[in-house]
């Protein structure tokens, strides 16, 4: 009992921690079993859009927000309170489009890329693909539907990150679809 | 403080079951799969370890050891201790914990457990 390591360990920190290098172990998987950039976005959206379905009504508990009037508002609420939440970034929201139905996040402190370089030979993998498809299945669950990928990528030598959001259409039918 | 409602931790849980859902369906092979989890978890679990163990001196035994994965390394990732650890004096540790945070979203019922590794 002599000492006391974990003195003023920022339990947070920790956590996100463990959740970035998680989340590394899953790509590293995905580059090992498929030889294909592509498809590697591909599974990573998919598993994204699984999160997302579910979180949303973890968010809606926690959150207590109203419907959200326009698509400004919806962009907002995912920056300040969403991203805030679970990732603790608050992304900047810019580049709207004239018609107001197209908007970016510029992520200027993603966490998923804390430890991460991207190998040569794979020049097309978004790596952090996976919080594409969690906003989209999020909002989906909310009857909206949006299109979502990354425009613009640090890790390919871009110098901001930047994740476009496009409005599609609101749902009506509250069918959510097959989790496949 | 953080409890398991902590919203980051839920997202945790959230990724943790994808890797692990992703891992059982790509390889038909159960033994193959869980090595698969081990061998990622091995890697993480190393990387947490050399951020917690920095700044301390070094373990003076394998109790002292045990003593860190229970406390620290536990809190670290699961934001409690184990509740209990037991030896045997020998080499052989049992770490117990009561309310294994993974866990806590699955039903108690036999469902599961053709999934998880067996000792034969």
């Amino acid at each position: 009992m002599s000492k006391q390591p974990g003195r003023g360990l920022e339990s947070r920190k920790l956590v996100g921690e463990l959740f970035t290098l998680t989340y590394g172990a899953l790509v590293s998987q995905l580059i090992k079993d498929y030889d294909n950039d592509d498809e590697i976005n591909k599974q990573l959206d998919k598993m994204g859009y699984n999160i997302g379905i579910r979180l949303v009504e973890d968010f809606m508990a926690r959150s207590n927000v109203d419907k959200c009037q326009d698509f400004r508002e919806t962009a907002e609420v995912l920056s300040k309170m969403a991203f805030k939440m679970y990732l603790n970034i608050s992304p900047t929201i810019a580049n709207w489009s004239p018609a107001n139905d197209e908007f970016s996040f510029i992520l200027d402190n993603n966490p998923l890329v804390e430890f991460v370089e991207l190998p040569d030979d794979h020049p097309d993998l978004n790596y952090s693909n996976i919080l594409c498809g969690a906003i989209r299945g999020a909002l989906e669950m909310l009857q909206l539907e949006v299109e979502t990928w990354f425009s613009k990528d640090v890790l390919k030598g871009d110098n901001i990150t930047e994740l476009r959001v496009k409005y599609i259409k609101r749902l009506t039918d509250a069918l959510p679809a097959g989790e496949d | 403080m953080s409890t398991a409602g902590d919203a980051s931790s839920v997202l945790f849980e959230l990724l943790h079951s994808s890797l692990i859902s992703y891992v059982c369906s790509s390889e038909d092979n159960k033994s193959k799969s869980v090595s698969q989890l081990e061998a990622h978890g091995f890697r993480v679990g190393q990387s947490l370890a050399e951020q917690l163990t920095k700044d301390t001196p070094r373990f003076k035994d394998d109790l002292e050891i045990m003593k860190f994965i229970c406390r620290d390394f536990w809190n670290a990732v699961y934001q409690k201790q184990v509740d209990n650890l037991r030896t045997n004096h020998q080499g052989v540790y049992v770490l117990q914990d009561n309310n294994f945070k993974l866990f806590t979203h699955i039903s108690a019922g036999k469902q599961y457990i053709e999934f998880a590794p067996q000792v034969d």
